[in-house]
């Protein structure tokens, strides 16, 4: 008897779960949509991530709107050159037009060289391609040197 | 971290749906089914185990996909099992390497800007894969494109459209005259002179739908689109004259019943199994879904919605609509031409999948036998899948 009321049971519950698969198809569509319109409403893609990394200004040229102590956090792209439509704008005659960026990427941060005329110098080498950073790298563009500080 | 919380409801929606799916499958034999339930937590730990992995290590990639997927691998196997629970524990080890693929991708993948130069290799391995079925094909289901290598059998075309996108993005990317467009136009028409010689009609309209709306992203030219469109006018209308088996796929749109017993009889039971499952279906194992021919591959859908109901049946479609506007959102956002037109030719391959398919199985569409992406079995359509979303959602973290 016991069997037969398992059965009843079960009977009983096909239908349901039928219907109920069917309202989590949709309750998924709709918490899909739910996060989607947020990340529109907010614009900017990238979040603040938990540690931000920034850029001590070591050393500038003279007369530059760079100074000495001051911190650029990394918190989206950042680029950096002569022009005027750069992030970071370096009145240095050693740096090209738009020479490099800094940029924060999954959970690491990169330097990548626009193929200036003299060149990016993270510690001393020439940066190819990107290259992470880490904690207290030098980067060299010209004369003017910041430090990654974390 | 508001957003985070949302996510990880979305993956408790997605674990209650796969438990309510195979809870009654379990239910369903007359002593209970816990082979169901071993399936259910399979599936649950790989998707976890992925979200985890993107969500952890690549926080900038998109977290959409993963979750889409993971939807219809649940559904797709839920309804295999139903069916045949030998074809569905295949299909897990599919689902299992097509994921593994995806991770591999997305972990291992150097940047792919530096995959844009390799113009000329694509364009050879397109043609291989596309010519390979002409050559060493041999037959299966009307169509002549699958290959075997021994026991290994698998359908050349599948992996071709992955070149094929390859190719069209790095071929232009950097186009700036007409004459650019020449060879890519060349190389688009052998591939489709191909597949008519294939006799595989699904890809080749595929095939026409990637290489439009790349060249449309990539000139913004709306000429170009039209007479596109007016080339393929002609190429239906010659082959419609040309070959009995278009025409008899035309006769079979235009009228399901006219040939019930011959060409007709796949569309018309699809058709009657949609229409018996009405609105909600008749519940999961109360179907006949053995009736619809090739019901775990093409006709997948159909078996879907008899037991389901097409409410269900909308639920998938408008799911793969928001895959699809996920690629595309990856594809705006990104900078490098290459990979953004990559991404538009990858989501495009899976949409237009979808649309010819299902298209076909509910009459909208002259039938041509193609899968289903993820839902439908199959290991090669799974891994290419897999591959296109992998390298997708390696785009998307730089978007």
């Amino acid at each position: 008897m016991a069997g037969d009321i398992n059965m009843d049971f079960a009977d009983l519950l096909k239908p349901i779960l039928g219907v109920l698969v069917i309202v989590i198809i949709y309750v998924i569509i709709f918490m899909a949509l739910r996060i989607m319109y947020k990340d529109v409403k907010s614009g900017d893609k990238k979040k603040a991530l938990k540690k931000a990394y920034g850029l001590e200004v070591v050393s500038a040229v003279e007369g530059s709107n760079l100074k000495r102590g001051s911190i650029i956090p990394i918190n989206r792209v950042i680029t950096l050159g002569r022009r005027e439509d750069n992030l970071v704008v370096l009145n240095d005659p050693y740096a090209s037009g738009y020479h490099a960026k800094i940029y924060p990427k999954n959970t690491e941060y990169f330097v990548e060289d626009l193929n200036s005329t003299n060149g990016t110098l993270l510690n001393d080498e020439f940066v190819e391609g990107k290259v992470p950073l880490e904690i207290g790298d030098e980067i060299r563009i010209g004369v003017t040197r910041f430090r990654v500080i974390g | 971290m508001k957003g985070k919380r949302w996510e990880s409801r979305l993956l408790i929606a997605t674990y209650a749906l796969c438990f309510a799916m195979f809870g009654s499958l379990f239910l369903l034999k007359e002593p209970f089914d816990k082979g169901a339930i071993v399936m259910a937590v399979i599936i649950c730990l790989l998707f976890t185990y992925g979200y985890i992995i993107i969500r952890k290590f690549f926080p900038d990639g998109d977290k959409f996909i993963i979750m889409f997927t993971a939807v219809f691998a649940v559904i797709g196997i839920a309804t295999l099992y139903r069916i045949d629970t030998s074809v569905a524990i295949k299909q897990v080890v599919w689902y299992t390497l097509g994921m593994t693929g995806f991770i591999a991708l997305v972990v291992l993948l150097p940047d792919l800007k530096t995959f844009g130069k390799y113009r000329y290799f694509f364009m050879i391995m397109t043609l291989i894969f596309m010519s390979m079925a002409s050559l060493i094909g041999s037959e299966r289901g009307g169509a002549k494109n699958w290959v075997f290598f021994g026991p290994i059998g698998f359908q050349p075309s599948e992996f071709g459209k992955i070149f094929f996108c390859a190719y069209l993005a790095s071929a232009l990317r950097n186009h700036k005259k007409v004459t650019d467009l020449i060879e890519p136009a060349v190389i688009v028409l052998a591939c489709l002179l191909f597949m008519v010689n294939q006799t595989d009609l699904g890809s080749a309209l595929i095939f026409f739908g990637i290489a439009i709306t790349m060249l449309y992203i990539s000139t913004s030219n709306s000429k170009y689109v039209i007479g596109c469109f007016l080339l393929l006018a002609v190429g239906a209308i010659v082959s419609y004259k040309l070959f009995g088996h278009v025409r008899a796929r035309v006769n079979v749109w235009l009228d399901p019943w006219s040939d019930y017993n011959g060409v007709g009889y796949q569309v018309a039971q699809s058709l009657m199994a949609i229409a018996s499952g009405g609105f909600l279906g008749s519940g999961i194992g109360l179907g006949y879904p053995h009736l619809i021919p090739v019901q775990m591959s093409d006709f997948i859908f159909s078996a879907i919605v008899e037991e389901l109901g097409i409410i269900a049946g909308f639920g998938i479609i408008i799911l793969f609509f928001l895959l699809f506007y996920r690629c595309m959102r990856a594809a705006i956002f990104v900078e490098d031409r290459f990979s953004q037109l990559l991404a538009v030719g990858y989501s495009t391959m899976l949409a237009c999948q979808v649309l010819v398919i299902i298209g076909g199985v509910i009459g909208a569409i002259p039938l041509t036998g193609i899968t289903l992406p993820i839902i439908s079995y199959g290991g090669t359509s799974m891994l290419t899948s897999f591959f296109a979303l992998g390298i997708i959602q390696k785009i998307s973290e730089d978007a």
